[in-house]
C-alpha cells in the first residue's frame, strides 16, 4: 500500500457557515496504480491532490503514506517525505523563466542535496530519456507548450519519486501534445511509477487504471 | 547551490532593469557617502596607532566647572612620578606656548615651530629617531631634535648632528593657523646643539617641526627670556602631560590619585576650581573636543554628524529596496511556489533572496568606489579640511571593511523582503497569485511608513539647506560698519612697521596705510580689559580692545560720531587717551553716548585713568558668525601690539602689479619670512566658509535624499500601475477619464505627503532654531523658506508619480483587460 486516506474532511468557514471542500474521503492507493480524479469545477479535485501531495492540510481524518501517519507528522518531516517520494506536474508547467531547461531540471536536486557530479549525471540521463538534449540551454519561453510540459514531467521525475501528482497536465495543450504527454504517463506507469492525475477529459481518464469521481467534495460511486 | 543562486540573481537583475537601476543608483550613492565616512574614521583611527605603548599612554586633562582642557600645570608630572611610582612608570610634558621662530644656521634662516619636551619623550612615544640616542637626546639643556624635513631645510645634505643652530623666538604658532597674531617682539633664545633627527611622518596628534629639551627652560628663566614656573599651579594652559602607566594599571587607578592632587593643590585657592581627568591615547583622535588643543583635529561630534547624514541616505536607499521588493513580490511568488514544491525549505529560499540583495549591494559597491574618487576630492576641497590632518590613502584592510560594509547593507536591505517572500506557502503562491495580500494589512502600513520617512527626511534636508543658503547670503551681504573694499591686510610678522610703510608709500596706487593689532571681522584675537568710571567705581565692565594707530579710523572709514581721532603727535608710551564705541558708552551708563567724550575712565587691573577723546559708531569686529549685537570696544593707541598693516589702494589700480611691488619691498626688509597678505573683502567672505561647507554638505545630502525618494516613488508607482492594470481597464471601459484615474492612483501619495509636512515642519523649525539662535546676525526663519522646500519636494515627487500614473491612465483599456 502506497497511501491511505481515511475519513478526510477539509473545510473553510465562510460567513458563519462551514463550507466543505472535502467530505469524508476514503481512498487506498496501491503502488503501480494510475488514477484519474474527475469532477466538475469546484468539486475539490485539486484540493484532494494537494492534500495527497502534502502541500495542503486537512481538518479531520487520517492519512498514511508508506505507513507513516502524515496527520501526526511535523511540517519538516512532512516536507522531507514529499521531497523524497512525490513529484509534481502543473497545468501551467511552472518552469522558472530565469533558468534554462537544464537548470530547471537540476533545481529540485539542489534541494535534495545531491552532489554536483550526481546531479549532472541525472540531468543528462533525463535529457536523454525525454529526447530534449538539443534544448538543454534554451529558456522556457523559447519552447512550445508541449515541450515545456515535457520538461515539467522530466523535472517531476528526476529524483525518482514513487508517486507523480499531475494537476490537469494537458489543460493548456492542444490534442496532439496532450496525447504525447498522456502516452508518456502510460509508459512511466508501466515502468512502475504510481500516477494520480486530475483531468476534465474522459479521453485522458481512459489512460488510467481507475477513475475517482468527485462532487461537492465527496467521492461518488 | 551557491552558483545557482548567483545565476538566478544575476538574471533577475538583468531582467528587471528598472528595479535594479533604481536600487543600484540609490545604494551606490549612499554607499559612496558612507565609504567616505568610513575612510575618514579609519584615517582618524590610524592617528597615533604606531606607538608601541599606546595602550598604556594616558593624557591628563584639566577641568574647570564647565570646560575641559587638554593642558595641565607643569609641576603635575614630577609629583606623579615621585609619589606614585607604583602606578606611573614614566611621564612626559610637552610645553608648546609660542616656542616658534627662526632657526638660524649660517646664512640659512628658516621659520619653524617646535615644542619643549622632557627627555622621556622618545621612551614613551614611538616616533622613529633616525639619528641620536633615545636615552640622552633631550637630556642636556640647549639640545634640539629636528624632524627629517626641518633638518633638510636647514642643513641640506649635511649631517646635522653636533652642529649648532641659533633660535630666535618670534612666537610662531605650532598649529599653523594665522588667526592668533604673532608677537611683535623677538627673543634670542640662544644656541642649540642638534642631538637627533626624527621621522615624524606617521600620523600623530602631536605636531612639531623641532623639539627642545625641557631642561633648557630654567636657564631661559634666569636670563629673563621665559616666564615658565615649574612650581606654579595657576597656569594650566601651556603644557600637556602624557603618562605611561605601569603594566596592568588603568586610568581607573589614576583617577583617585588625580583627585587627591587637585584637592591638595587647589583647595586653598578660592578662584580656581580645577580638577584633573584623563583619556587614553586612542581616545584622543577621534575624540571629544577639549579647550586649548595641542593640534586641530576633527571633533568627534563632526564624525557623528556626518555618520548620521550618511546613515539617513543609506536607510533611504534601503527603504527603496524594501518597498520595491514588496511591490514586485507578485512576480516572484510563482518562483517561490515552484521552488518550495520542488523541495526547497524556507531558509533556502530566504538565503537565495538575501544573496540577491547582497549582490545588488556589491554591484553598488563597485559603482560607489568609482564615485568615492570624485567625492573624496570634493570633500578634501572643503574649507574646514585645510586645518585637519586627513589621511585618506586606502589600504587592503580598508577594502575588506568596504566589502564587509556592503554585505551588511545588502543583508539589511534584503532582510524584510526575503523573510516575506520566503514565507509564501507553495499552494497559495502557485494556485492563486492574488491570494497573496499586498494591498492591505501590516505590510501595507510598513511600505507607507517607509515612504513617509523618506518624505520627511527629504523635506527636512531641503528646508535646512535653503535656510543655510539664505543665512549665508545674509552674512555675505551684511554691512560691517567699515569699508573693506580696496584694502589689503599684511601680516607684519615682526617687521618694522614704519620702515615698511615708508617703502610702500612710494607706490602711487597706495592711498593710505594704517596699523592694528588684529583685523576686524576676521576672527583675530582681540584683547579684553576691565573698565570702570570714576562716577561709578563699583560698576565694572569687560570690554574688548583693538590696538590701532592714528590712521586706522579714517583708513577703514569708521564713523567718528564725536570727539577726535588720535593726533599725529601722540606719545608712543604712557597711554592717556582712548577712543570708545557707542555700545561701550551706553553700557557705562551714558544715556547720550556723545557725552562720554572728555570723561575719564579707569582701565585694566591697575585702574589707570585714561581720557576718552573720541566716540565711534558700532562696527562688527568679531567674526560675523560669533559677534554679538552692540559689543563694547576700546580703540587704543598701542604701537607695541601692531600685528597687521592695513593698506587702502585706489580702486582703479592694478592689484597684481601692486602686490608684486609690495612683495619686493617686503623681501628687501625681511629675508626670512614670506610676504603674507589677504585682500580684506575676500578674507571677510572666507570667514563664512563654515556655512559654505555646511551648505555644500547638506545640499549634497538633500540632493541624494530627494533623488532617492523620487526614484523610489517612480518605481513604486510603476508597480502599483502594473498591479492595477485590470482595475484601470474596467474603470476606463465604464467611462472614467484620464484625470480621474491618475488622481485615483496618486491619491495615497498625496495623503502621505500631507502627513510628512505635518510631521516634519515642527521638527525642522525646532532643530534649525537651535543653531540659528546661537548667531546674533541671522536671517528670519521665514514661512517662505518652508514653502519653497515643500514646493520643491512636491514638484519632484508628483512628477515621479504622475509620469507613471498618467501613462497608465492613457493606455488603451482593452490592453489591461485582455491579459488573463
Amino acid at each position: 500500500m502506497l497511501l491511505q486516506l481515511r475519513n478526510i474532511f477539509k473545510w473553510v468557514n465562510s460567513g458563519g457557515q462551514r463550507l466543505f471542500l472535502l467530505k469524508d474521503i476514503n481512498l487506498n492507493v496501491e503502488e503501480g496504480e494510475f488514477i484519474s480524479v474527475m469532477g466538475p469545477s469546484g468539486s475539490g479535485k485539486s484540493t484532494l491532490l494537494n492534500v495527497i501531495g502534502m502541500l495542503d492540510n486537512f481538518d479531520e481524518g487520517e492519512y498514511e503514506f508508506l505507513h507513516e501517519p502524515v496527520h501526526t507528522l511535523k511540517e519538516k518531516h512532512r516536507a522531507n517525505l514529499y521531497k523524497e517520494y512525490i513529484g509534481f506536474v502543473f497545468q501551467s508547467y511552472h518552469l522558472l523563466d530565469e533558468l534554462t531547461v537544464k537548470e530547471n531540471l537540476e533545481m529540485p536536486l539542489l534541494y535534495k542535496k545531491f552532489k554536483g557530479t550526481e546531479r549532472r549525471a541525472m540531468v543528462a540521463d533525463m535529457l536523454d530519456r525525454f529526447n530534449i538534449v538539443g534544448k538543454k540551454d534554451l529558456f522556457p519561453t523559447q519552447l512550445s507548450g508541449g515541450q515545456q510540459q515535457l520538461v515539467g514531467v522530466a523535472r517531476a521525475l528526476i529524483a525518482n519519486p514513487k508517486l507523480i501528482l499531475a494537476d490537469e497536465p494537458t489543460g493548456n495543450l492542444n490534442s496532439a501534445q496532450s496525447e504525447e504527454i498522456m502516452g508518456l504517463f502510460k509508459q512511466l506507469n508501466s515502468e512502475g511509477v504510481t500516477i494520480i492525475q486530475v483531468t476534465h477529459s474522459e479521453k485522458n481518464a481512459a489512460y488510467g487504471s481507475r477513475v475517482i469521481n468527485l462532487l461537492d467534495g465527496r467521492m461518488i460511486k | 547551490m551557491l552558483r545557482n543562486y548567483l545565476k538566478v540573481a544575476l538574471r533577475n537583475i538583468l531582467k528587471h532593469k528598472m528595479f535594479s537601476l533604481i536600487n543600484v543608483f540609490g545604494l551606490s550613492v549612499s554607499i559612496a557617502t558612507c565609504l567616505l565616512i568610513i575612510l575618514l574614521i579609519y584615517g582618524q583611527k590610524k592617528v597615533d596607532s604606531f606607538h608601541k605603548e599606546r595602550n598604556r599612554i594616558v593624557r591628563v586633562l584639566s577641568m574647570d566647572e564647565t570646560r575641559s582642557f587638554a593642558s595641565t600645570p607643569l609641576p603635575l608630572a614630577p609629583i606623579l612620578l615621585e609619589e606614585y611610582p607604583h602606578i606611573i612608570e614614566d611621564a612626559v610634558r610637552i610645553k608648546s606656548s609660542f616656542v616658534g621662530g627662526d632657526v638660524v644656521y649660517g646664512n640659512n634662516r628658516i621659520p619653524l615651530a617646535g615644542r619643549y619636551t622632557d627627555d622621556s619623550f622618545f621612551r614613551i612615544f614611538s616616533f622613529k629617531l633616525i639619528k641620536g640616542d633615545v636615552a640622552t637626546v633631550l637630556e642636556a639643556p640647549f639640545s634640539i631634535v629636528l624632524t627629517k624635513e626641518s633638518a633638510e631645510k636647514i642643513f641640506g645634505k649635511e649631517d646635522p648632528i653636533g652642529k649648532s643652530v641659533r633660535l630666535n623666538d618670534i612666537g610662531l604658532n605650532t598649529m599653523d593657523i594665522d588667526l592668533i597674531p604673532t608677537e611683535n617682539t623677538e627673543t634670542l633664545l640662544g644656541d642649540f646643539v642638534v642631538t637627533g633627527v626624527v621621522d615624524n611622518t606617521l600620523p600623530s596628534h602631536i605636531q612639531f617641526e623641532f623639539l627642545i629639551s625641557m631642561s633648557t627652560i630654567p636657564s631661559l628663566v634666569k636670563e629673563g627670556k621665559s616666564q615658565a614656573t615649574f612650581d606654579g599651579w595657576k597656569n594650566y594652559f601651556d603644557s600637556y602631560l602624557y603618562v605611561l602607566l605601569r603594566e596592568g594599571r588603568t586610568d581607573k587607578d589614576l583617577a583617585p590619585i588625580l583627585a587627591n592632587i587637585s584637592k591638595e593643590r587647589y583647595a586653598a585657592m578660592e578662584d580656581m576650581k580645577i580638577s584633573f581627568g584623563s583619556e587614553q591615547l586612542a581616545q584622543i583622535t577621534p575624540g571629544a573636543f577639549h579647550q586649548n588643543p595641542i593640534s586641530l583635529r576633527m571633533p568627534i561630534e563632526a564624525i557623528y554628524f556626518l555618520s548620521f547624514l550618511g546613515l539617513v541616505v543609506l536607510f533611504s536607499a534601503c527603504f527603496n529596496y524594501v518597498n520595491l521588493s514588496f511591490a514586485r513580490s507578485l512576480t516572484r511568488s510563482k518562483e517561490v511556489g515552484v521552488r518550495k514544491t520542488m523541495g526547497a525549505a524556507r531558509y533556502q529560499v530566504f538565503t537565495q533572496f538575501i544573496i540577491e540583495s547582497v549582490i545588488i549591494a556589491l554591484l553598488s559597491l563597485v559603482v560607489a568606489i568609482g564615485l568615492l574618487q570624485v567625492l573624496s576630492v570634493v570633500f578634501l576641497g572643503l574649507w574646514i579640511n585645510q586645518f585637519l590632518i586627513l589621511d585618506l590613502t586606502p589600504d587592503l584592510m580598508l577594502f575588506v571593511l568596504f566589502i564587509g560594509f556592503s554585505v551588511l547593507v545588502g543583508c539589511l536591505a534584503g532582510l524584510l523582503p526575503a523573510s516575506f517572500l520566503s514565507s509564501f506557502t507553495p499552494i497559495k503562491a502557485l494556485r492563486n497569485f492574488s491570494g497573496i495580500s499586498l494591498g492591505n494589512g501590516k505590510r501595507f502600513t510598513l511600505r507607507k511608513g517607509l515612504v513617509l520617512v523618506q518624505f520627511c527626511a527629504s523635506l527636512f534636508f531641503i528646508i535646512t539647506t535653503l535656510l543655510i543658503f539664505s543665512q549665508l547670503n545674509y552674512l555675505l551681504e551684511k554691512e560691517y560698519g567699515f569699508d573693506q573694499g580696496n584694502m589689503v591686510n599684511i601680516k607684519l610678522q615682526g617687521i618694522e612697521y614704519e620702515a615698511l610703510a615708508n617703502e610702500l608709500r612710494q607706490n602711487p596706487a597706495i592711498q593710505t596705510i594704517s596699523a592694528s593689532s588684529f583685523v576686524p571681522g576676521t576672527g583675530g584675537y582681540s584683547g579684553s580689559t576691565e573698565i570702570k568710571t570714576l562716577q561709578m567705581p563699583d560698576a565694572d565692565l569687560t570690554s574688548s580692545y583693538i590696538g590701532i594707530d592714528q590712521n586706522f579710523i579714517p583708513n577703514l572709514k569708521l564713523s567718528l560720531i564725536a570727539g577726535n581721532n588720535f593726533s599725529a603727535s601722540i606719545p608712543k608710551k604712557d597711554e592717556t587717551m582712548v577712543v570708545v564705541n557707542e555700545a561701550l558708552a551706553q553700557l557705562l551708563g551714558y544715556k547720550e553716548p556723545k557725552s562720554i567724550v572728555g570723561e575719564t575712565i579707569l582701565m585694566g587691573k591697575d585702574q589707570s585713568a585714561v581720557q576718552v577723546i573720541g566716540l565711534t559708531g558700532n562696527f562688527i569686529f568679531d567674526l560675523l558668525t560669533e559677534a554679538e549685537q552692540n559689543e563694547p570696544l576700546l580703540l587704543r593707541y598701542l604701537p607695541n601690539e601692531f600685528a597687521f598693516m592695513n593698506v587702502r589702494y585706489h580702486g582703479t589700480s592694478d592689484i597684481s602689479s601692486m602686490l608684486t611691488f609690495m612683495e619686493e619691498k617686503w623681501k628687501k626688509l625681511d629675508k626670512a619670512h614670506s610676504f603674507k597678505y589677504e585682500l580684506y573683502e575676500d578674507e571677510l567672505k572666507a570667514t563664512n566658509s563654515i556655512f559654505t561647507d555646511m551648505m555644500y554638505i547638506l545640499g549634497f545630502i538633500s540632493f541624494l535624499a530627494v533623488t532617492i525618494a523620487s526614484l523610489g516613488l517612480l518605481g513604486m508607482s510603476a508597480f502599483t500601475v502594473e498591479s492595477k492594470k485590470k482595475e484601470i481597464g474596467i474603470r476606463k471601459v465604464h467611462g472614467a477619464g484620464v484625470r480621474h484615474i491618475a488622481l485615483l492612483l496618486s491619491n495615497s501619495y498625496l495623503w502621505l505627503f500631507a502627513l510628512a509636512i505635518l510631521i516634519t515642519i515642527p521638527i525642522t523649525y525646532f532643530i534649525n532654531t537651535l543653531w540659528l539662535e546661537e548667531i546674533s546676525y541671522r536671517v528670519n526663519f521665514s514661512i517662505w523658506i518652508i514653502a519653497a522646500g515643500i514646493g520643491i519636494m512636491f514638484v519632484l515627487g508628483s512628477s515621479s508619480v504622475l509620469s507613471q500614473t498618467v501613462k497608465a491612465a492613457m493606455n488603451n483599456p482593452i490592453k489591461g483587460l485582455r491579459e488573463e
